[in-house]
C-alpha cells in the first residue's frame, strides 16, 4: 500500500475523552502514538497523556517533519532524534517506545540515539518513501507526488532492518513491524530479533487478523512446547554466513 | 451486524465484455442489506491487489439468499472477480455504510435516480425497496456512449416508472449528458419536479447534477466514490473535503452524502 493520507488523528483532548474510554471498555491494551510539528508539541502531548489511566505505553512516531529545523525528518538524524527524545524522557514515567524510521541515512545509530537518550523500547519500521506513477498518463499516482510504502512489499527490508538493530544493541526490546500479515511473518521477525511486533495494512484488508494471529502463534507454541520469549532472536545465534548489509 | 461473509459465486451474467454481474449466495448479507451499502470484498486466496475492493449491493434476494454486483473490470480487484470460477469462495465484509434514505418523503412523491456509466450498479436493490414503498421513481442513465449502456437491460422490468436514456456522444438515447436530460425535466416550474433525487456516477457528473439539484432545490442523496483502503474508518484513505468540517469519512459518514456536505471546489 502506498498512501498520502497524513496524519488525521483527532487530538489529544478527543483521544483522552473519547477514543481512551472505548478501548479500555473493549479490554484492549492501549499504546499512544505521538507526532508533532515541534519538539515543545511532543512534549505537551506527551504531558497530557502522563496521568492518563489505562495506558500502556507511549510511542514516539519521529517520521515527521520538524518546521523549525526546515522540515528535516526528527529521525532522520541522529542528533534530531536524540533532542526530541530527551526532552520526552524528561517530560514523562511512562514507558516510551521510539519508532524509527526506515528512511534514516543509518538506521542503528538512530536507533543507538534513540536508547541513549532514553528510549525504553524501539519499535521499527515506519513506512518507506515510495512513488508510483501512471505510465500512460505520466503523472504521480499521488497527489502529493511521493507516499509511504507499507504491507507485503516492505517485509524483507525490515525483516533486515530487526535483525541489524537488535545485533547491534542486543539488550534493546523490539518491536518488528512491516508487512506482517500471516503466521510465518510474526515468526520471522521474532527470529529476526523482535520480542514483540504490530500490524498495520494487513488490518484494512482483515480486521480480524491481529485476533487471529495471537491465537495461531499460541497455538505454534503450544504445539512445539514452547514460550514465545524463546522464538525471539533465533536467527540471530543461527547467524547469516555472511554479515548483515552484504548485497548481491 | 457487520460481519465477514464467506460466500460462494452462484453465476456470473456477461452484459459484454469488461462488463458483468456475480451472484454470490450469502443469505445473512442479503437479509441485511439495505440499498447504497456496500462490502469490501476479497477474493480468497489472492494476494493481488492486497487491499480489498468496494462495491455496492446492486440486489439482494432474501428468500434465495443470493446477493448481486455489478461490476465494470478497471483493474486487478475486478478482474478477480471476472475471472472468478463458479463455485469459488469471495469475502464479502458488510454490510458497510449508510445506504439511501427513504424517510420523510411526502405523500404521492416521485424520486428520481440518476447514474453515469458504472453508477447504476447501487440501484436495482433501490428499485425494489422503492416498488415496495409505492414509490414512483424516474431513472436517467447516461453514459459516454452506448458500450457504457450495457446495465440498461437489468433495469427493463423494476423502475417504477419512466427511463431515459443518455449518451454523451448520441449513439443511445438523447445525446448529452444525464445531467442535461435530468434538468430538463426536473424543473417542475413551481418547486422541483421530483421530491428526492438519489445518484451515483462520475465526480464530474456529480459536480454538475450538484449544480441543477441546488438550483432547483431538490433534496438529493450522492452514492460517493472515494478509494477505499478498509471500509470501516480505520486508513482515513477515503475522506471527502466537506462544507461543515475539513472532511468526511466517506465509508462511515458515507458513501451516500447530500451535496451541500461536501465542498466541490476542493475535489
Ligand atoms: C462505496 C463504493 C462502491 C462501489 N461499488 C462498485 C460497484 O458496485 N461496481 C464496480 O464495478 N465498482 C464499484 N466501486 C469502485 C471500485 O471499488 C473501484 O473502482 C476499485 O478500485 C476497483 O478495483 P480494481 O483493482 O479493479 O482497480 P484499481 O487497480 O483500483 O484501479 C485500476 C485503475 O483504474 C483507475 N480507476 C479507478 N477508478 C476508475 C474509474 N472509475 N474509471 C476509470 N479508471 C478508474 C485507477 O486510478 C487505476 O489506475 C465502488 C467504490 C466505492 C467506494
Ligand atoms: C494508512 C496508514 C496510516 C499510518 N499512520 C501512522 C501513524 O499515525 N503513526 C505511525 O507511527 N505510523 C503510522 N503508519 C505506519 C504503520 O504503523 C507501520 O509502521 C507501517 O505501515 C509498516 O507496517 P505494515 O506493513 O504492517 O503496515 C501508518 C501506515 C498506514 C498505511
Ligand atoms: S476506507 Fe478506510 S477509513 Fe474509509
Amino acid at each position: 500500500m502506498l498512501n498520502a493520507i497524513g496524519l488525521q488523528n483527532v487530538g489529544v483532548e478527543a483521544f483522552l475523552a473519547e477514543k481512551l474510554p472505548r478501548l479500555r471498555a473493549l479490554g484492549a491494551t492501549v499504546i499512544a502514538n505521538v507526532w508533532g510539528d515541534t519538539e515543545e508539541e511532543y512534549v505537551a502531548v506527551v504531558e497530557a497523556l502522563q496521568d492518563a489511566e489505562g495506558l500502556a505505553a507511549i510511542e514516539l512516531n519521529i517520521s515527521c517533519p520538524n518546521v523549525e529545523k526546515g522540515g528535516m525528518l526528527f529521525g532522520n538524524s541522529p542528533t534530531a532524534t536524540a533532542s526530541l527524545v530527551s526532552r520526552v524522557r524528561a517530560a514523562t514515567r511512562s514507558t516510551l517506545i521510539v519508532k524509527l524510521s526506515p528512511n534514516a541515512p543509518d538506521l542503528v545509530e538512530s536507533a543507538r540515539a534513540a536508547r541513549d537518550t532514553g528510549a525504553d523500547v524501539l519499535s521499527l519500521v515506519n513506512t518507506f518513501v515510495g512513488m508510483a506513477i501512471d505510465p500512460v498518463t505520466a503523472r504521480p499516482r499521488l497527489s502529493f507526488g511521493t507516499g509511504g510504502l507499507s504491507g507485503p512489499a516492505i517485509k524483507p527490508l525490515a525483516v533486515r532492518m530487526v535483525f541489524q538493530v537488535a545485533r547491534a544493541l542486543p539488550d534493546v526490546p523490539l518491536m518488528g513491524i512491516g508487512g506482517i500479515s500471516v503466521l510465518s511473518d510474526v515468526l520471522e521477525f521474532l527470529a529476526a530479533g523482535a520480542s514483540a511486533v504490530q500490524i498495520g495494512t494487513a488490518n484494512f484488508r482483515d480486521p480480524g487478523v491481529s485476533g487471529r494471529l495471537v491465537k495461531e502463534l499460541a497455538v505454534y507454541c503450544a504445539d512445539r512446547g514452547t514460550a514465545v520469549s524463546s522464538l525471539v532472536g533465533r536467527a540471530q545465534r543461527i547467524g547469516t554466513g555472511g554479515e548483515a548489509g552484504a548485497e548481491g | 451486524m457487520r460481519a465477514d461473509h464467506q460466500a460462494v459465486l452462484l453465476r456470473r451474467r456477461v452484459f459484454s465484455p469488461g462488463f458483468f454481474s456475480v451472484t454470490f449466495r450469502a443469505p445473512t448479507l442479503a437479509r441485511e442489506i439495505a440499498p447504497g451499502q456496500f462490502v469490501m470484498l476479497e477474493v480468497a486466496g489472492r494476494l493481488r491487489p492486497y487491499l480489498r475492493r468496494a462495491y455496492s449491493v446492486a440486489d439482494a434476494v432474501p428468500d434465495a439468499g443470493e446477493a448481486e454486483f455489478l461490476v465494470r473490470r478497471i483493474g486487478p480487484g475486478t478482474a478477480a472477480l471476472e475471472d472468478l470460477a463458479e463455485g469459488s469462495e469471495a469475502a464479502l465484509l458488510g454490510p458497510l455504510g449508510n445506504g439511501f434514505s427513504l424517510a420523510g418523503l411526502p405523500p404521492r412523491a416521485r424520486v428520481a435516480v440518476v447514474a453515469g456509466g458504472i453508477g447504476a450498479a447501487p440501484f436495482p436493490l433501490l428499485f425494489r425497496a422503492l416498488t415496495a414503498a409505492e414509490i414512483p421513481a424516474d431513472l436517467y442513465l447516461g453514459g459516454r456512449n452506448a458500450a457504457e449502456l450495457v446495465f440498461r437491460s437489468r433495469f427493463a422490468e423494476i423502475v417504477p416508472g419512466e427511463t431515459f436514456l443518455s449518451t454523451d456522444d448520441g449513439s443511445l438515447g438523447e445525446k448529452g449528458f444525464v445531467t442535461d436530460a435530468f434538468a430538463r425535466r426536473a424543473d417542475g416550474g413551481r418547486g422541483p419536479f421530483y421530491a428526492r433525487v438519489f445518484a451515483c456516477g462520475p465526480m464530474p457528473m456529480f459536480a454538475a447534477l450538484a449544480r441543477v439539484v441546488q438550483r432547483l432545490d431538490c433534496p438529493s442523496e450522492f452514492s460517493t466514490e472515494a478509494a477505499m483502503g478498509c471500509g470501516f474508518g480505520a486508513c482515513l484513505g477515503c475522506v471527502i473535503p466537506a462544507t461543515e468540517k475539513p472532511f468526511v469519512i466517506s465509508c462511515m459518514e458515507g458513501p451516500i452524502l447530500p451535496p451541500g456536505k461536501i465542498a466541490w471546489e476542493k475535489i
